[in-house]
């Protein structure tokens, strides 16, 4: 048995030339991807942890997992998810678990190889930045000395600080993306690239320091640092140590001066790379440093950044002069200590807003601590410039939770500080998709009302085309969130964003191929869903989330479609208004009523117009459209006298609503005055206008389908093809079939469905998996859109090409009715493998489809309209042509397969019409 | 000589030609308390109702407020998802029927307003529907008859109090009195003055899905609670909620709506300036900006009393004077409740009437009324005795004294986190040389029960000290005073 804390780790002894003070590397320098040495923190004299295997002289080498600083503002982590098991081999650069900070989930790599020893701690737990979070026994035969003779690795253990883990971070920013469209995550960094600051900050010197203190500064500012230079020496809880620098450059800032402490991962000094850009670096602040820059081993920076700034390009250096933001002094409010046992705090409540002024004295926030709830008051004077810590977050205590600035002007410069303000001048040089990750997801949702999820990419550099999946969902988004957002709603939200671009189309499809990609996927979800709000928290059991998708289980479709129940009209009763299949039972036998529903005041909708200088807007949305800044004068009210609701102003942000109201009935159109008797003339004066609708108008499931699905193709190469076709014979053909039922849609399927036989690659649809691919359905299955009251939809006929044109008529009415009554199946209209759009009973002459998801062509059909041209005998003659155009998925179908297509329909159709009543 | 007998038949006879012992004027909680009490120390009693047994507590006050609460607190609750899964507890489809809330107030006041009158009844007391005024020394007028009494004691209670301006309709503009119909549930509702009726009602509205805003003329809201407890109710009662504000504004001009046509129009202006600063359209105005005494019909000026602002001047026996800070009482005749304004509480009334009847009956009694507690029953509860921070500041800086304070939470209570309740505080104010209780404020689960004990240590004499040493039953709420009243002198709890 071996004793907790004596290991022997033999490698470092002959490198441990200092005896009794510890030299330390900062992992500045230290890029992500790129190991450190183990060694490169060195321990003292200390380092030998002599086995209790009596004599022997078996050594065990161990290293640490250790709890990674994410951020400046992480103090502790929760393990999410362990993503190796004890016993498993880990290579370098396995990813080993993911990690919730308080800003987003990370997944973090080893730079160790062994075997996972032992697990500290579990899935679930939490850890303080720096703690010993799972054991690396070097050798699988060590696993079970380590695993049970090491609680936990003693503090200036040579394994962490130094990379023994590590977070994967975004690509550095001179490493140029190699596919357009790369989400690029982070947007200023062209600029900061040539900022080029480099940091020193404070690194974790023990598994149990938090924070250390400056004890002193080695070098001054403007100083030159070159490699291993001690820049400065820190007091931790242990000992004091030597930091020193692996960046060379020139101290450009100190930003913690001596005597002052930093916490573990915060930046203590700036570093830049040349002695003229030392102004640069300075006035930019700790926003100049470089992603990437190795200046953290983990892309903290970086990580901060995406959730603060923009989608906005960055400006680079040489470009245009940089407009940093200028450095206001601030004042922090720090989280007290309310009891002598109190570690964190709950701010509950703020009770000052930002741009508040504050007084000393004056009660700012609300904290709730393990023993009371306590109000705050602010020993310093000023006006509130940042929330750190918003209402309902915890924060330990002597964490700051808010900035005071001292003038209201200054309010600004804070709150926009994280954006270093560079301004687009020139696009950035080789500029990956200009847009970050969340506004890709943002912009990728085809619905407004839908609420906007944004999901934070992590570049692990996995995905192949450079394609960045956002992978976990960024918690200040969190808070968000709209209640009754339970996980597998999220989940299926993220699910939808990816789907709704044609590269996260992709990206699923190539996960989903292999059996190692879709346990990946399965991975991605659960880290997903972890962000989910509570569930149903403070949700009304009425309250749905409007215009989601998301409101019903295809069960509970299926019924609504059976009983031919308006799904919208039903509020449901289920967490987060969920729609249960009770609810429309209830619906459909009539009963369903609107709790709190108040006859007296809600049945009358009445019209009318606020006196002057009334804001027609109940408490809750002026409270929220202060909040949110929403100017209330422009959002339509729908409460009683046309004021404006809470619901209304969430409407309007496109956040789900709270309250599911009955929708307001449209105000009753005045009948128009009836018309005196014997004077049309004046009746015709006074007709009424008819008053063209206004303003937004809420779109049904079967809408936004469309709309998404339209918006889903425009990244397909289409080209289009079209050709007249005579269709005398296949009139002819028509009007002698026509009594036995059969319909043109029918003959014009079943002649597609034939022609299709002959021309495969028209039936077929393109697979972007594994770098594309050609994916043959193995079966015709003949879509038609059919116009509906305000939709379309496009049932299916199967197999038309063997299916015989009675049968097929006949399915083709059974499925137009069908459709008519919203009763299609899934089955029913998704399973098309080529798409026919007919106007031409419309008198259309020519038309141009678009490509629907999932096939390679459509074709859409305009009217037979008889022509003069001269026929085949060399008569001038009538003969009736039709026109029909062929949008087609260029990246496998050719411009030549689509006119061979077209040659032998056309053939079929003008020579051969009786083939269609064969097969 | 005055001499009593009791003759067989049960029927007392007053002496002196009187025909009653004691007549009291008003048979809400006050007079019913003095009543009962009176016959039980034999004197002939009669008590006029003018038709409001129970008066305005049993019938428009108190009792369906509570009802009301009761119905719409469950609502709040169980519609409180969130909380209520923390609980382990799932809730779907929370429904209420507005109708049958409202008439299980309704319900429960007809319950206790016959259970009032039996026990008059039962006990002896003649019950006289008509309306009384005093008449001249030892004559009241009942309708249309005089009756004589060797003792009056008047109980006519109070009316709500409507601010000039303000037009009330009872069905879109309502006092308390429409408010606790509960005709509607409005979308909008106003509810001008934010003192414990208006919070009460904003309780009821916002639970059952208003919204409020309250118009509060003082610059604080809730001016009349403890400060500190008025800041917590502030964060507990109204910033969670449906609920804005403004204050230091008087609604200046309030016209009912049309439900469906047009809405309550609520003009307000400065408090200060009284210049017009904005107007409000809503759908329904509850106005609680007090309560008035009802003593215009009283006959006071028939026996020579000059009213201070429509209250009946008394001295602290319950009798009544000629005029405020007067000296002069004017023989046989008390007056207790709301209409002497001492205190405007159903329970102190109630007090009030067994003191003016001890006072009677020659063992001079006065009530007290630092020992009187008070309780808004929102959810949660407030509850205070004694004198509000402020109040005992002041008294320490014009006695001397050095003031105590000691704080209980309810976050600490074990019983308050099994019920996922933890919000709140009590609060002892007291003085440290004496070490005698001052005050007692609580806000947080219960408030209205647990400040019973503190009620009576004030009354008793207790000091902080003795009540630190009480046992307290754990794990209940009472262990949030405990642990205040240990505080107070040093014993830490936690």
């Amino acid at each position: 048995m071996m004793r907790a804390g004596h290991l022997l780790v033999a490698l470092l002894a002959t490198l441990c030339p200092y005896a009794s003070s510890f030299r330390l590397h900062t992992p500045a320098g230290l890029t992500a991807r790129a190991p450190m040495a183990r060694g490169s923190v060195h321990r003292s004299g200390r380092v030998r942890w002599v086995s209790m295997q009596g004599a022997s002289t078996a050594t065990v080498v161990a290293h640490d997992i250790f709890m990674p600083a994410l951020s400046s503002t992480m103090n502790e982590g929760k393990i999410v998810q362990w993503t190796k098991e004890e016993g498993d081999f880990i290579a370098k650069g396995d990813i080993v678990m993911v990690v919730e900070s308080d800003k987003a989930d990370m997944e973090v790599e080893s730079f160790s190889e062994g075997y996972l020893a032992k697990k500290l701690v579990d899935a679930g737990g939490t850890a303080n930045v720096g703690e010993t979070v799972g054991l690396i026994a070097e050798s699988k035969d060590d696993i079970a000395a380590v695993a049970g003779g090491l609680g936990s690795i003693p503090s200036g253990d040579a394994n962490r600080h130094d990379g023994t883990t590590t977070v994967r971070i975004p690509p550095s920013p001179t490493a140029p993306s190699d596919s357009a469209g790369v989400p690029e995550t982070f947007m200023d960094e062209a600029a900061i690239a040539q900022i080029g600051a480099r940091e020193v900050f404070m690194p974790a010197l023990s598994s149990t320091m938090t924070e250390g203190k400056v004890a002193k500064w080695l070098k001054g500012e403007g100083d030159r640092v070159e490699v291993g230079d001690v820049v400065m020496v820190v007091e931790s809880d242990k000992a004091d140590m030597d930091v020193e620098s692996f960046e060379e450059g020139y101290l450009a800032k100190i930003l913690v001066p001596e005597g002052s402490t930093a916490r573990v991962g915060e930046t203590c000094a700036l570093i830049a790379d040349t002695q003229e850009k030392i102004d640069v670096v300075r006035s930019a602040g700790v926003q100049a440093i470089a992603s990437g820059s190795g200046s953290r081993h983990d892309g903290t920076t970086a990580v901060y950044d995406r959730s603060e700034s923009p989608a906005a390009p960055a400006t680079p250096v040489q470009a245009a002069p940089v407009v940093l933001a200028p450095s206001v002094p601030t004042t922090d409010l720090f989280m007290p200590a309310l009891s002598s046992t109190m570690t964190e705090g709950k701010v509950t409540q703020w009770l000052k807003k930002v741009g508040d002024k504050v007084n000393v004295g004056e009660m700012v926030m609300v904290v709730e601590s393990d023993k009371a709830d306590m109000e705050v008051e602010s020993f310093e004077e000023g006006y509130i410039a940042k929330v750190l810590v918003d209402a309902g977050d915890v924060a330990n205590v002597g964490d700051p939770v808010a900035l005071l600035v001292q003038s209201p002007e200054d309010i600004d410069k804070v709150t926009a500080a994280p954006r270093t303000g560079a301004q687009p001048a020139v696009p950035p040089p080789a500029a990956p998709a200009a847009a970050a990750a969340t506004a890709a997801a943002a912009a990728g949702l085809p619905a407004p009302s839908r609420p906007v999820i944004s999901f934070a990419a992590v570049d692990t550099g996995k995905y192949a085309n450079g394609f960045v999946p956002p992978t976990s969902l960024d918690q200040d988004v969190r808070a968000q969130l709209p209640p009754g957002y339970d996980p597998d709603t999220v989940a299926a939200v993220y699910l939808d964003q990816l789907r709704s671009t044609a590269q996260g189309r992709a990206f699923l499809e190539d996960l989903d191929s292999t059996p190692r990609g879709q346990k990946e996927l399965q991975l991605m979800l659960e880290r997903v869903k972890i962000r989910a709000p509570p569930l149903g928290a403070l949700v009304p059991p009425d309250q749905a989330i409007s215009g989601s998708l998301f409101r019903e289980s295809p069960h509970v479709r299926d019924l609504a479609d059976k009983a031919g129940i308006d799904l919208s009209t039903v509020s449901g009763s289920g967490p987060g208004g969920r729609i249960l299949p009770q609810d429309i039972a209830e619906a459909a036998s009539g009963k369903r009523e609107h709790w709190g529903k108040d006859e007296y005041y809600q049945q009358k909708k009445a019209v009318w117009t606020p006196a002057e200088g009334v804001v027609a807007a109940t408490p809750m949305a002026r409270r929220l459209a202060k909040e949110k800044g929403v100017d209330l004068s422009s959002v339509r009210g729908t409460g009683n006298f046309g004021r404006v609701t809470g619901d209304d102003v969430r409407r309007a942000l496109g956040m789900p609503v709270e309250k599911e109201e009955p929708r307001p009935a449209a105000p009753p159109s005045k009948p128009a005055p009836p018309a005196p008797a014997g004077r049309p003339s004046a009746a015709k004066e006074t007709a009424p206008v008819k008053p063209m609708a206004a303003g937004l108008a809420a779109m049904d499931g079967m809408q936004k389908a469309v709309a998404r699905n339209m918006e889903a193709t425009v990244s397909v190469p289409v080209f289009r093809v079209s050709r007249a076709i005579v269709t005398d014979a296949f009139d002819q053909l028509y009007k002698d079939v026509k009594e036995k039922g059969v319909t043109v849609s029918a003959l014009l399927a079943k002649a597609v469905a034939l022609t299709l036989e002959k021309h495969p690659i028209l039936n077929a649809a393109y697979d972007v998996a594994n770098g594309g691919s050609i994916r043959h359905p193995g079966e015709v299955n003949v879509a038609m859109a059919v116009a509906l009251d305000g939709g379309l939809l496009t049932p299916v006929l199967k197999q038309a090409n063997a299916v015989d044109i009675f049968q097929l008529s006949r399915d083709w009415k059974e499925l137009v009715n069908k459709a008519r009554d919203k009763k299609l199946g899934a089955a029913e209209m998704s399973t098309g493998t080529f798409y026919i759009s007919n106007l031409g009973m419309m008198g259309v002459n020519q038309m141009d489809p678009i490509l629907p998801p999932g096939v390679g062509a459509i074709m859409g059909v305009g009217a037979a309209i008889p022509r003069v041209t001269v026929q085949g005998n060399g008569f001038i003659g009538v003969q009736k042509e039709m026109t029909v155009t062929l949008t087609c998925d260029h990246r496998h179908i050719y411009g030549a397969d689509a006119a061979a297509f077209l040659q032998d329909l056309a053939h079929l159709m003008e020579n051969d019409p009786q083939r269609l009543l064969m097969g | 000589m005055v001499f009593r007998v009791r003759p067989a038949g049960g029927l007392w006879m007053a002496g002196d030609n009187y025909d009653y012992d004691l007549v009291i004027i008003g048979c809400g909680v006050g007079g019913h308390g003095a009543a009962l009490h009176a016959v039980g120390k034999g004197l002939k009693t009669a008590i006029l109702t003018g038709g409001d047994v129970g008066g305005t507590c049993v019938n428009r006050g108190c009792v369906p407020s509570k009802a009301l609460l009761a119905a719409s607190g469950r609502v709040r609750e169980l519609r409180n998802a969130h909380h209520l899964k923390a609980l382990g507890v799932t809730v779907d489809n929370v429904k209420y029927d507005r109708q049958a809330i409202a008439d299980h107030a309704k319900n429960l006041a007809a319950k206790v307003r016959s259970g009032l009158e039996n026990s008059l009844t039962g006990l002896g007391v003649e019950v006289i529907p008509e309306k009384g005024s005093v008449k001249g020394p030892h004559e009241v007028q009942a309708g249309s008859r005089v009756v004589r009494a060797k003792d009056i004691i008047l109980a006519p209670g109070s009316l709500p109090f409507v601010p000039r301006g303000i037009e009330v309709d009872e069905k879109t503009v309502f006092t308390s009195d429409g408010g606790l119909r509960l005709d509607s549930v409005p979308e909008w509702l106003a509810i001008v003055g934010s003192g414990y009726i208006g919070l009460e009602f904003s309780d009821v509205f916002t639970a059952l899905g208003s919204e409020v805003t309250f118009i509060e003329a003082l610059d604080r809201i809730m001016p009349t609670f403890d400060p500190e407890i008025a800041r917590l109710a502030e964060r507990l009662l109204i910033r969670p909620r449906s609920i804005d504000y403004r204050t230091g504004v008087f609604a200046s001009e309030v016209t009912p709506g049309i439900p469906g046509e047009k809405p309550v129009t609520i003009k307000m202006i400065d408090a200060n300036t009284k210049e017009h600063v904005e107007t409000l359209e809503v759908d329904a105005c509850l106005v609680a900006t007090g309560r008035v005494p009802n003593t215009k019909e009283c006959g006071l000026e028939n026996v020579g009393v000059e009213m201070d602002r429509g209250f009946v001047p008394v001295d602290e026996r319950m009798r009544v004077l000629t005029k405020k800070e007067g000296v002069e009482v004017v023989p046989n005749l008390y007056c207790i409740g709301d209409a002497n304004g001492k205190m405007m509480l159903a329970h102190a009334a109630s007090a009030q009437g067994i003191s003016a009847v001890e006072n009677i009956i020659g063992r001079p009694h006065a009530v007290n009324h630092n020992a009187v507690p008070a309780a808004c029953f929102t959810h949660p509860e407030i509850a205070f005795v004694g004198l509000n921070e402020d109040q005992a500041k002041d008294k320490a800086k014009a006695e001397g004294f050095e003031l105590g304070k000691s704080t209980g939470h309810f976050r600490a209570n074990s019983k308050a986190l099994a019920e996922g309740e933890g919000d709140g505080i009590a609060k002892v104010l007291f003085r440290k040389d004496t070490e005698e209780i001052l005050g007692v404020h609580v806000i947080g689960l219960h408030a209205s029960d647990l400040i019973q004990e503190c009620a009576n240590a004030v009354a008793a004499g207790q000091t902080v000290r003795e009540l630190s040493y009480m046992v307290h039953t754990h794990p209940t709420l009472s262990e949030v005073m405990d642990s205040a009243f240990k505080g107070a002198v040093g014993i830490r709890t936690h």
